[in-house]
This record gives C-alpha cells, sequence and structure tokens, in this order.
C-alpha cells in the first residue's frame, strides 16, 4: 500500500509525466480512492496551469540555431588572436617588415595550395554524385541476411548495400532471419525487423506492410507518422515499435509519447506500454508491458561505423530540427463545468492560401480519449473567417483539464509559422 | 539517433561549426531560460543567451570535461547574464518596468483591457511568489514552466540528478501552490504548452 505522503511527493513528477508505467498505474489508483489526495492534484494541477500561462507568453518560440552558427567564423578568427582590439594594438605596436609581410602570406598560401590538392582529389577519385546526395533523405546503416531495396515503383529491387542512399519513396523488404537499419534525415533511426516490408515516404513518414519496425526519433518535437494497413501512429519524440503481423497492429514504447490512431479512436501511449489495433474502428486501452525485452530483437542490429560516418557527413547537416512546428498543445480548465463546445480563433491572413489541414484530439484528465475531428486547411483561407466551433457530438462532463491537441497534415498543405497559427482556443461553459 | 554532447564538442574542436548548431539546438531553451531568469522581461534574454553561446564556442578549448559541457554552459549564461546587468545597471534602475510581453491573441480582443491588466497582475503575483523561494529552486521552476523542459534536460544542464530535480520542483510547486491556490478559479486560463 502506498501512503498519502508518498503520493504527495509524486504529484508534480505525475503531472510533469515523468513517472514510470508501474508509479503511474499506482499513482492513479490511490488517487481514485483517496479523496484528500485527489483535491491536492487538483490543487497542484491549478497551480501548474497558472505558472504555465503566466510564463507562457516569454518563451522562445524560434531556434537560435542558424544565427547563430553564421556568426561563427567570426569568431573563429578572433579566437586565435584573443580578441581583436589586442590584435589591432599589437600591430600599432610592432609595425610589420617586409619579411612580416612575407610570412603574413603563408597561410594564404598554405591555404590556396590545401584548395588546390582537394580539388585535385575530388575529381580524380570516385564520389556519390551530388544530385543522388541532394534527394536521399537517409542512408542504410546495417544489413544482414536476404534483404531487397527497390526504387519507388520499380517491379524488383537489388539486395540492400551498406551505405546505400535510401530516396522518397524507397521499399525495403526483410526475409527470415535478416535485418536492415536506416539512418534518416532529423536525425531518426530506423530497424526493420525479419519477415517485413516497409515504403519510405519521406524523412517523417513510413508505410509499413508487414513486419517489425524500431525507431528512435530523437526528442526535439518533430512529427513523425506512421502507417499501417491497420491505424496511424503519430509520434512526437520517442522511442518506440510498431508491428503489423496477422492484420494486427501493435505499438510498443519504450521511452517518451505516441498517438496511436484508428478511425475515430485515438489512445495516448506512454513509455513502458502498448496499444493494440485488431480490427477496424477498435484500439485496446494502453496496457503496461516489459518495452525492452518487446525490443530485444533491435538491439541486435547494429550500425556499421563507416556508414554512419557517412550519413553524419553528407546528410545530417540537412536536418530539418528545429525547422518544422509539429503540434500545438493546450490545456483548458472547465474545473468540472459541462463543455458544450471548443472554438479555435486564428489570425486571419488574406494572402494565405494552401493552409495543411489539422486533426484535433481532445483528452481529459488521465489522457482519457473524448473525440477526434478532422479540421481541412480550406478553412483558414477563408478572409471573412476567423474562428470556428467544434461541437463535441454530446457535452463533456466532469472534467478537471482538457488536453486540446492540433496536430498539422504536413502533407495536406503549408504548416503555419507563428504569427499565423491557430492562436487560441476557448471552453464555452454552460 | 543522438549524439552525446562529448562528441559533438570533439567535432566542433575540429572545425565542425554544424555541431556547434547541434548544441545550440539541444541547449537553446535551458540557456534562454536561464538568461531570462536573471535578466527577466527586458526583451535581453535572447542577446544574453546568444552571447552566452558565442563565449562558450571562444572557450571551448578551456572545457576540462567534454561530459560536463551542460553545466560548463549553465555558469557561462550566468557570468554573461551578470555581465549584462552590471553593464545596463544604470540604465534599468532610471527605467519603467516594460509590459508584460505576450503575442497577441483575439482572446485579448474579446476580452478587452481589463483581462490584459489581470493577466499582468497574475504574472506579478507568480514572478514575487518565485522569488521567495530557496534560490536552489528558483531556476529548475524557470527552465520547466519558461521552456517546458524535461527533468533529464534540467538534470544535463543544472548538472544535479534527475531524483534532485524531481524532488526540487515537487517542493517548489507546493510551496508555490499554497501562495497561489485562490488565483485562476473562475476565469478562463486557456494555455499552451509545447511537448
Amino acid at each position: 500500500m502506498v501512503s498519502c505522503t508518498q503520493i504527495e511527493n509524486s504529484l508534480q513528477a505525475y503531472i510533469d509525466g515523468e513517472v514510470g508505467a508501474s508509479e503511474r498505474a499506482i499513482f492513479e489508483q490511490h488517487v481514485d480512492e483517496c479523496p484528500i489526495c485527489k483535491d491536492s492534484l487538483r490543487a497542484q494541477q491549478r497551480a501548474n496551469a497558472m505558472l504555465f500561462s503566466a510564463y507562457s507568453g516569454e518563451r522562445l518560440t524560434h531556434s537560435l540555431r542558424y544565427r547563430i552558427v553564421a556568426h561563427l567564423p567570426e569568431i573563429e578568427s578572433v579566437r586565435i588572436h584573443d580578441s581583436v582590439v589586442d590584435l589591432i594594438n599589437e600591430r600599432a605596436k610592432h609595425p610589420i617588415s617586409l619579411w612580416g609581410r612575407v610570412g603574413r602570406l603563408m597561410p594564404v598560401a598554405a591555404i590556396a595550395i590545401l584548395l588546390f590538392v582537394t580539388l585535385v582529389l575530388r575529381y580524380s577519385l570516385p564520389e556519390t554524385p551530388e544530385p543522388l546526395v541532394a534527394m536521399s533523405i537517409g542512408v542504410v546503416t546495417a544489413a544482414s541476411g536476404v534483404t531487397v531495396h527497390a526504387p519507388k515503383d520499380a517491379p524488383s529491387g537489388e539486395p540492400a548495400g551498406l551505405s546505400e542512399f535510401v530516396l522518397r519513396g524507397d521499399q525495403l523488404e526483410t526475409r527470415s532471419g535478416s535485418g536492415i537499419m536506416l539512418s534518416l534525415t532529423g536525425p531518426t533511426s530506423l530497424k526493420i525487423g525479419e519477415n517485413s516490408r516497409v515504403r519510405v515516404e519521406d524523412a517523417r513518414s513510413v508505410m509499413l506492410d508487414y513486419g517489425r519496425i524500431w525507431l528512435d526519433v530523437g526528442r526535439d518535437g518533430r512529427l513523425f507518422k506512421i502507417h499501417t494497413p491497420r491505424g496511424q501512429v503519430t509520434v512526437f519524440g520517442t522511442v518506440f515499435s510498431v508491428s503489423h503481423i496477422n492484420n494486427e497492429t501493435q505499438v510498443t514504447v519504450e521511452r517518451g509519447e505516441v498517438q496511436v490512431t484508428e478511425g475515430d479512436e485515438f489512445r495516448q501511449v506512454e513509455g513502458g506500454q502498448q496499444v493494440v489495433a485488431k480490427s477496424a474502428g477498435e484500439l485496446t486501452e494502453p496496457a503496461l508491458v516489459n518495452s525492452r525485452q518487446e525490443h530485444s530483437w533491435a538491439r541486435r542490429i547494429m550500425p556499421d561505423s563507416e556508414a554512419e560516418k557517412l550519413f553524419s557527413r553528407r546528410l545530417q547537416s540537412r536536418s530539418p530540427s528545429g525547422e518544422l512546428p509539429s503540434r500545438q498543445v493546450y490545456m483548458v480548465s472547465p474545473y468540472t463545468q459541462e463543455v458544450t463546445a471548443i472554438r479555435l480563433y486564428w489570425q486571419p491572413d488574406q494572402f494565405l492560401t494552401g493552409h495543411c489541414s489539422y486533426d484535433l484530439y481532445v483528452s481529459g484528465d488521465n489522457d482519457l480519449p473524448i473525440f477526434h475531428r478532422r479540421i481541412e486547411g480550406s478553412q483558414f483561407s477563408n478572409p471573412g473567417v476567423s474562428s470556428l466551433e467544434i461541437v463535441p457530438d454530446k457535452p463533456i462532463v466532469g472534467m478537471e483539464t482538457l488536453e486540446i491537441r492540433l496536430v498539422p497534415d504536413y502533407k495536406s498543405g503549408r504548416i503555419e509559422i507563428d504569427d499565423v497559427q491557430v492562436k487560441a482556443l476557448v471552453v464555452e461553459g454552460s | 539517433m543522438q549524439f552525446e554532447d562529448a562528441q559533438l564538442v570533439y567535432l566542433c574542436l575540429d572545425g565542425d561549426t554544424d555541431a556547434f548548431g547541434r548544441l545550440v539546438e539541444h541547449y537553446q531553451g535551458a540557456v534562454f531560460a536561464t538568461a531570462y531568469y536573471y535578466v527577466g522581461r527586458h526583451g535581453a534574454a535572447e542577446d544574453v543567451a546568444q552571447d552566452a553561446f558565442f563565449q562558450a564556442y571562444r572557450n571551448l578549448r578551456r572545457l576540462n570535461d567534454p561530459h560536463s559541457f551542460g553545466p560548463w554552459l549553465r555558469e557561462i549564461t550566468s557570468r554573461t547574464a551578470a555581465n549584462w546587468l552590471r553593464k545596463h545597471a544604470k540604465r534599468l534602475n532610471s527605467e519603467t518596468p516594460l509590459p508584460y510581453k505576450r503575442p497577441i491573441s483575439i482572446e485579448d480582443h474579446r476580452q478587452g483591457p481589463a483581462s490584459d491588466a489581470e493577466r499582468t497582475e497574475l504574472y506579478d503575483r507568480i514572478q514575487r511568489a518565485v522569488d521567495t523561494l530557496p534560490e536552489r529552486y528558483r531556476l529548475p521552476v524557470v527552465l520547466r514552466f519558461l521552456q517546458e523542459l524535461s527533468y533529464e534536460e534540467i538534470s544535463e544542464f543544472t548538472g544535479e540528478s534527475q531524483e534532485e530535480i524531481r524532488g526540487i520542483l515537487q517542493q517548489a510547486v507546493r510551496k508555490l501552490r499554497d501562495s497561489l491556490q485562490d488565483e485562476g478559479k473562475g476565469e478562463s486560463n486557456w494555455f499552451r504548452v509545447r511537448k
């Protein structure tokens, strides 16, 4: 039995999603049965809501990366002389002699010689043609056993070879006892187990026809989608696996958070949990599972270091991290009042066309799925309209907080940047 | 596929500026929040964060243990912020505080200016409550609630263990909860979080 003091000490970690699956289960069972702890949880959630609310406008919402990297060469030259001012002072004190002038030209001459040698080497050695590198979205970093790597729409393919580039639409197939690993820009690691077939649609989406795959999507909030003949998996930075065997899709999460959708049904799945889609429109509740054990097959597929080096040298710098907004999540506290509608607002932009569509997911306390709607991108292009009311099939009652996720369907159009994104959501209580 | 900090530091020392870009990507939230924690709402947090990264790049050869890049970067950020404050102390003292900076949303227009004032007041009250916390608690609170960093990310940056961060945030929010308990009810408090 767990005591109320232990629960009190886990409140914040629970709200922050920083407890393991078993601790979470014990926590929820206690809170369900103990009105005092339930009140404490609500009070703590309210304090969290206020803290997030107060700081939300102050957040850094764009990446500093490219601006900083652009200035690094200037710093590099300063670093050699400690500071530009010192360098100037030094020169003023000691005027440069003729030999000094010749000496000053030495680094320039050395660079020129190096450049010449590099150019000679470059054109004399075989190198992957640039257009192929530019079109690639990944590299095969492990391949064992009988495998097939086929280009888009090709009737047949060749065995997958180490360090091969992967292009959009490529299909990879494994037979019994074989395995493949791909490093995709992002960066994302994708391992394909035996007896599987996968089509890499682009660097952020794959189609699993059958078999099983394991993914590490990193942790920077990017969106990744996996389609199977049964259901769709949307991921926001995490380690997990998907299998589709005997017309049944299984999603097992090792770390992070995954959203699984099948028709109108959806589930939030966290580390150490698994959900199964058995038939159309049917998803099991997330159940505890030993995810490390489930993924032992994936740990046996090890990347080749030379192929990894090729990936990091040629493709990794093109990783789109920080460039693409993945989703917007809003927390709304109706404090158990009845919720009859959810309203979306955005700032109209008359020049805006080709806006992407969104999937809207509404969950209640303890990630309880409530409803899912598709919002077509054309709604955002109507100049006279800047809000949209979404009415659930039946009013939402008894929820302390609602979590509302807007997930862009980046293939349906352009994902908007901050100032034209959907701005606010308001719950209309009765 | 995630590179370890140490690997990225070695790549930077080999002249790979993109490797430094990856460190910026990973730590920018933490560095910005720390800068914000020191220089507050005067629009300077971003400049201080950027300068802290430049200082780190300039001094990278002096980093003794590349595995502790995070805590080293935190030290540099604190020092950069302290220098900024020293330099601007006079001007700040005579300056009228800037209004609470938030992106404009339709919600604001709908609720009118009274609500904006209320929000500013809520922000100020929260800021005052955070200031009363023990010093060791304050930075983790700002890292968590301003940039929504995970315990792992906070721990990488402050050098404290994830267990310590868990304890610190629990204690901190428990204290804040008491001082903020009567607020929030009755207003439509939507907010956006990044996950």
